[in-house]
């Protein structure tokens, strides 16, 4: 045994190498005497029933054997494309399995039943035959498509890419008119199964309009055209002309479409099917697709932009165009002089709301009006919506009594004529009194006038010709053309600059966010806790005199136990003696209530059990303090008064 | 030999001293030269001069409530009504009850239409004092409360009375902080300083109007997002408006853009 292991430990590395390769030998000339079991071919589908626009997955599988698939018989309405190919080997108690699967994917160009036939296959020079394969192919069912690409692409043809996805747009009338807000809908429409992602939003064809669309994302649905689903993305937007005549546009979009690449690969390894295979990628999803950037383009459509009737323009028409009511609030009511009063004017409806200007008054002289302010809030569709303004005007003459109707024109397309929306006056009272209205606007007071496109309220035809004062007015998304009727800014009467120049300092650091201060505050509350805490200990103390009879005496014990260690310091027994005396009766008197001068070594006796010790250190001390030629050493006094503070301390 | 050394050493303290007060004494008076000559300007029409020379002042010297008050009259007299009202209300800050300060901003903001809703009795209350004088009303009565109680564990005092001036110095405390709190909401103002500022619905170019907000309307920022800035104005409206559209009240170095 001994010499075994030297014998192992006399192997070089190389000799381990050696034994390895020589193991490897045996196990390959071992794997080559298995024995194989006869060669089987299959068939299988799955699934059995499918929809037109799915695939179903069919695998050849030749078990034990070794041999070539050729081309698979043709089936009218079936397309089958070959996919891929995987090979398996076990070794089972000394049995070598192998199979080989080539795996096909079967799409049916229409619903109805199917048979695969037997297909004949050469397995070592023999011909082995699967069994046919009969299923079923639904019409393609109707659920909304899958998001992030499950599905398996359809095949297509080379001039199938062209009808796989088109673009409706709808509604479009025959006519509008230049600056009109024409509500549309786009729908892009994709065959359902397609993986496609889009590369822009849709774009105008066409010099004549200008496509509007609101920032969101497209609307995502179903649809069913001639018994095809599309999936269908729908964008809402508008379209206004803005070149007279007719005009051509367009609607495009561009998208990338992921379709199945039908041109097999040649094998890198000279033909041999395993590093072709394409198994890798369908086990992973992702079939040989490629990418196909295409242009969807809407039908070619014709609009007749007409121009806008010079007759009956009002002069305070801004270019709004479309249907709107107009509302009309005044905040206060009840003014002093020089208060200003917040006009809060909403024009609602359906049409251009970016031409939609403030409405004005209808009378100026007398007013002194400022610039409006504007929010614009779209409604639930395109086009709809309200824009609301806020304007301060103040009045310039206490005389007055109402504000002023104020106007909004506007071309309304349907009736093809020029409104003009008046409010009523609103009754006002300006008093002499400074501040009189303050009360009201707190109140909330307010005077409503509204009036209705419908209602017969408004004026058609020419308006009331006041038009804007200074020729201007608020802008949507801009601060209007300044003010109306102020003076301007250089002749603000303001009061005289300051002359001398004050403190400067460094940037404006309030003093509560400087260290400096932050550190005083902190210490004052530490403070301020700090004497509560010491207010409240006291008022305990005070609210219980056990304890505090019991932190007196203690108090009481340490001054007395401070004396006997300064007298035994100065090693005079008899002072030391007299203060231990002193410091016995002054415990006994406290506990007992009694005068402690007057107690004597007889009260002890009496008072206390015959063994106490502290009989006998009273007795000591008391002899001593009266014989003058007692002496204790230092050894001894420190001994007693440890005795003694031991006994003082377990008095009760 | 001693004595000598000693005073050689307090004669080179004195000497430091008085060079540092002399240097201190000249900067100022060359702060209330220029400060002089930039309202010499003013006076003679050189709005132009005047608002570049108290803007080199605030950049190197620091700021004043007289030196923002004047240089808000300048910008007032330019029509640059955004930044007159965002140097009123700096100089409001520095000197909260200045009746020059509180008339300017008053007749520029009624000449422009910028007309303030009705304030709430307590932020006017809040309003009667500045930042800096609540806060040091309220240390006082902080530490008076606490030299009092101090001062009662040593000397006897009437109970009722120790209780009526706890009870008065913490309503005060009370009433100071919250001084404190709505002053400091002030003081995280900003003022819209470009003409023309459109409320965005989204943080980006192009992105769709909801309205414009005027110059010189004090906002208060919600939330920021790349170079723009959600805002909150005086109105209760809200949008999206670039950085560049803005200015804080109580940030007049470097850096603008962030508040306190």
């Amino acid at each position: 045994m001994e010499r075994l292991v030297k014998r192992l430990h006399y192997i070089r590395p190389g000799g381990r190498c050696r034994s390895f390769a020589l193991c490897l030998l045996l196990v390959i000339l071992g794997m080559g005497t298995v024995s194989h079991g006869a060669p089987v071919v299959s068939a299988s589908l799955d699934p059995r029933s499918f929809s037109v626009d799915q695939a179903a997955t069919l695998t050849l599988t030749i078990n034990d054997g070794d041999g070539t698939i050729g081309e698979l018989p043709q089936v009218d309405g079936l397309d089958i494309q070959r996919r891929g190919q995987s090979s398996q080997h076990q070794w089972i108690n000394g049995s070598l399995s192998s199979s080989v699967s080539t795996i096909f994917q079967v799409q049916a160009l229409r619903p109805g039943s199917y048979t695969i036939p037997i297909i004949s296959i050469t397995v070592d020079g023999k011909q082995l035959q699967t069994e046919a394969i009969a299923f079923e192919v639904t019409p393609a069912t109707a659920t909304v498509p899958q998001q992030g690409g499950g599905g398996a692409p359809l095949p297509l043809a080379g001039d199938e890419a062209s009808q796989l996805a088109f673009l409706r747009v709808s509604p479009v009338k025959g006519e509008n008119y230049v600056g009109e807000v024409l509500p549309l809908e786009i729908k892009a429409y994709f065959r359902r199964g397609l993986r496609a992602s889009l590369n822009s939003q849709p774009r105008l064809n066409g010099d004549g309009f200008v496509l509007t669309q609101p920032n969101q994302e497209p609307a995502q649905t179903e649809e069913v055209v001639d018994n095809v689903p599309y999936a269908v993305l729908t964008w809402p937007g508008t379209l206004s002309g803005i070149k007279e005549g007719r005009q051509n546009f367009s609607i495009a979009i561009e998208a990338t479409l992921l379709l199945p690449d039908k041109r097999r690969r040649s094998a890198p390894m000279g033909g041999d099917p395993f590093f072709g295979n394409d198994l890798f990628a369908d086990f992973f999803n992702q079939q040989q697709l490629q990418e196909k950037r295409i242009q969807i383009v809407s039908k070619d459509m014709e609009l007749q932009v007409l121009s806008l009737p010079t007759e009956g323009k009002p002069a305070d028409f801004s270019g709004a165009i479309g249907k709107f009511d107009l509302q009309v609030k005044a905040q206060p009511t009840e003014v002093g002089p020089g208060d200003p009063i917040t006009l809060t004017m909403t024009v609602q409806g359906t049409g251009n709301f970016d031409r939609v200007d403030a409405p004005v008054l209808s009378q100026t002289e007398g007013w002194k009006s400022y610039s409006p302010s504007s929010k614009m809030t779209p409604g639930a569709r395109v086009g709809l919506g309200n824009k609301v303004f806020e304007q301060a005007i103040v009045a310039k003459d206490m005389d007055r009594t109402t504000i002023p109707p104020l106007s909004f024109s506007f071309f309304d397309p349907e009736a093809r004529k020029y409104q003009t929306l008046r409010s009523d006056p609103i009754p006002l009272r300006v008093n002499k009194e400074e501040n009189a209205g303050k009360n009201e606007q707190l109140s909330g007071g307010n005077n409503e006038q509204g009036l209705s496109n419908g209602a017969g309220a408004k004026d058609n035809g020419i308006g009331d010709g006041q038009g804007r004062p200074n020729g201007g007015g608020a802008s949507d998304g801009g601060n209007g053309d300044g003010q109306q009727g102020g003076p301007d800014a250089a002749g603000i009467n303001l009061a005289p600059l300051h002359s001398q120049l004050g403190s400067l300092q460094q940037g404006l650091t309030p003093l509560v966010s400087r260290t400096s201060f932050q550190i005083v505050v902190l210490i004052s509350f530490l403070l301020l806790v700090a004497v509560i805490f010491l207010k409240i200990r006291a008022r305990r103390l005070a609210n219980n005199p056990a304890l505090c009879r019991h932190l007196e005496r203690e108090r009481l014990l340490d001054l007395s136990l401070r004396e006997i260690e300064k007298s035994r310091e100065q090693g005079n027994t008899q002072e030391f003696l007299a203060a231990c005396r002193k410091a016995m009766q002054g415990q006994l008197g406290f506990v007992w209530q009694t005068e402690p001068g007057a107690i004597t070594l007889a009260d002890l006796r009496q008072r206390l059990a015959a063994d106490a010790e502290l009989i006998a250190l009273f007795a000591t001390a008391e002899s001593g303090a009266y014989v003058v030629e007692s002496h204790l050493s230092q050894q001894e006094m420190v001994e007693y008064a440890g005795k003694l503070e031991q006994e003082l301390r377990k008095l009760q | 030999m001693k004595l000598k050394k000693s005073a050689l050493l307090f004669l080179c303290f004195v000497m430091i001293f008085c060079t540092f007060l002399g240097t201190c004494l000249a900067g100022d008076r060359e702060n209330s030269q220029n400060f002089l000559e930039a309202n010499r300007a003013y006076e003679a029409g050189d709005l132009t001069k005047a608002i570049r020379s108290y803007e080199d002042l605030v950049a190197h010297a620091g700021v004043s409530a007289s030196l923002c008050y004047n240089l808000a009259n300048s910008y007032a007299r330019t029509g640059q009504t955004g930044k007159a009202v965002l140097e009123y209300e700096r100089a409001l800050l520095l000197a909260p009850g200045n009746a020059d300060i509180h008339t300017n901003l008053e007749r520029l903001r009624r000449e422009k239409g910028l007309f303030q809703k009705e304030i709430p009795w307590w932020q006017k209350m809040g309003g009667l004092l500045g930042l800096n004088q609540w806060t040091v009303l309220a240390a006082i009565m902080l530490l008076a409360l606490a030299l009092f109680h101090l001062a009662t564990l040593r000397f006897v005092v009437l109970r009722r009375f120790s209780s009526s001036l706890t009870a008065a110095c913490l309503v005060l405390l009370c009433l100071c902080s919250a001084g404190v709190a709505i002053q400091y909401r002030n003081w995280q103002q900003a003022v819209i300083i470009a003409p023309d500022t459109g409320l965005l619905i989204s943080p980006f170019d192009g992105a769709g109007s909801t309205g414009a907000i005027e110059e010189g309307r004090l906002i208060r920022i919600i939330k920021r997002h790349d170079s723009y800035a959600l805002i909150n104005d005086e109105n209760g409206r809200s949008g999206w408006v670039p950085d560049s559209s803005f200015a804080f009240i109580a940030m007049i170095m470097a850096d603008n853009k962030k508040p306190l």
